[in-house]
């Protein structure tokens, strides 16, 4: 249980289990997606002293991404992980070897997906977790961001493709082991 | 319908919103062309390879006066082992459970001002794993003895290293 401050009637309060959602699939670990969940939470307060956002959901899922990002970024720089160090502190709670093995493959997935997310735009990278994690559909995408829904479906296109440009290295190792 | 009409619809398609009235002709040139088909089944992989990474268990959030309280237990943290469900061992998990609800004590009264538990810096097999954010990472070098990270060349270091860079 962890208690995150006072909200101030502002209206995270509906949002932070999406917040914690988005933070946990991309990084795959507690904490890490509890320490984002209060770092938005601290943007979110200061963002709403100067204006509420709009779009509050779109605006979360924006700085939540980038918050993402960054905590990888960080991450790889202080400690160069390899797979099997980053899967490591949710291995204690596993049974198998193979239940191990698929953590450190999820893990190795992650870092392939929040890679790719890295190379995309705010709005690429909004668009693709919308259409993706959230099961939104493009008119409900391109209303939260302003656009219009031709705009959103290229924008998940070339989303698209830059991910799959980085699975398919994956997807090579895979088909040649 | 040609390649470039194709494009059109393949968006439609990823992201399951193709109409019924424009399956026929989208799936009439996936038949017939192979750059199209190929270009549709890794697209199609990709949103179900990232579809397969797993979420959490929806976190519950409510409201206790003027605080916000999630309900943040990773979904598999609670499981009892098979045994220690029953039987004979009920009396060690009642001592387990003795000893647990202790550190939640312990853990309750080490939140800090915003509500986290003081982080650690943990010993690990290839080095130390620390917390990344710079607030988390100072109280930790504090809780290991490191009293004054302003003052140590190396906590300054890694909290330099921990700060976000945009
Ligand atoms: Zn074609």
């Amino acid at each position: 249980m962890t208690v995150i401050g006072d909200p101030s009637g502002r209206g995270f309060e509906q949002y932070t289990g999406e917040v914690y959602g988005w933070a946990y699939r991309l990084l795959g670990r507690h904490h890490d997606a509890l320490d984002v969940v209060q770092d938005v939470f601290l943007r979110w307060d200061a963002q709403c002293a100067r204006q509420a956002p709009k779009q509050p959901r779109g605006w979360l899922r924006r700085v939540t991404l980038n918050r993402v990002i960054d905590l990888r970024r960080q991450q790889q720089r202080i400690a160069e992980p390899q797979a099997s160090a980053c899967a490591e502190s949710t291995v204690a709670e596993t049974r198998s070897p193979q239940d191990v093995g698929m953590r450190i493959d999820q893990e190795a997935l992650r870092d392939d997906i929040t890679t790719a997310l890295d190379r995309l735009s705010d709005v690429q990278r909004s668009v693709i977790v919308a259409k993706v994690y959230d099961d939104m559909t493009f008119a409900q995408v391109a209303e939260e961001l302003g656009l219009a829904v031709s705009t959103v479906k290229t924008h998940y296109l070339r989303a698209v493709g830059t991910v799959r440009d980085r699975l398919k290295r994956r997807w090579a190792k895979e088909e040649s082991s | 319908m040609n390649c470039t009409d194709f494009e059109v619809l393949l968006a439609d398609a990823l992201g399951d919103e193709l109409s019924v009235a424009d399956r026929p002709a989208f799936e009439a040139h996936l038949a017939e062309c192979e750059k199209c088909r190929r270009e549709y089944e890794t697209a199609l992989r990709t949103v179900t390879t990232m579809r397969a990474l797993p979420g959490p268990a929806r976190a519950t959030v409510r409201r206790e006066g003027n605080r916000l309280v999630i309900d943040d237990r990773p979904p598999h943290a609670l499981r009892v082992p098979w045994w220690l469900r029953g039987g004979v061992f009920r009396y060690a998990a009642s001592i387990l459970i003795a000893f647990a609800a202790g550190y939640a004590v312990h853990a309750g009264l080490m939140m800090t001002e915003v509500g986290r538990p003081v982080d650690r810096l943990v010993q690990k097999d290839d080095g130390i794993e620390a917390p990344t954010s710079p607030n988390s990472l100072q109280r930790a070098l504090v809780h290991t003895h490191v009293r004054n990270p302003a003052r140590s060349d190396l906590a300054k270091c890694l909290i330099a290293m921990a700060k976000p860079t945009g």
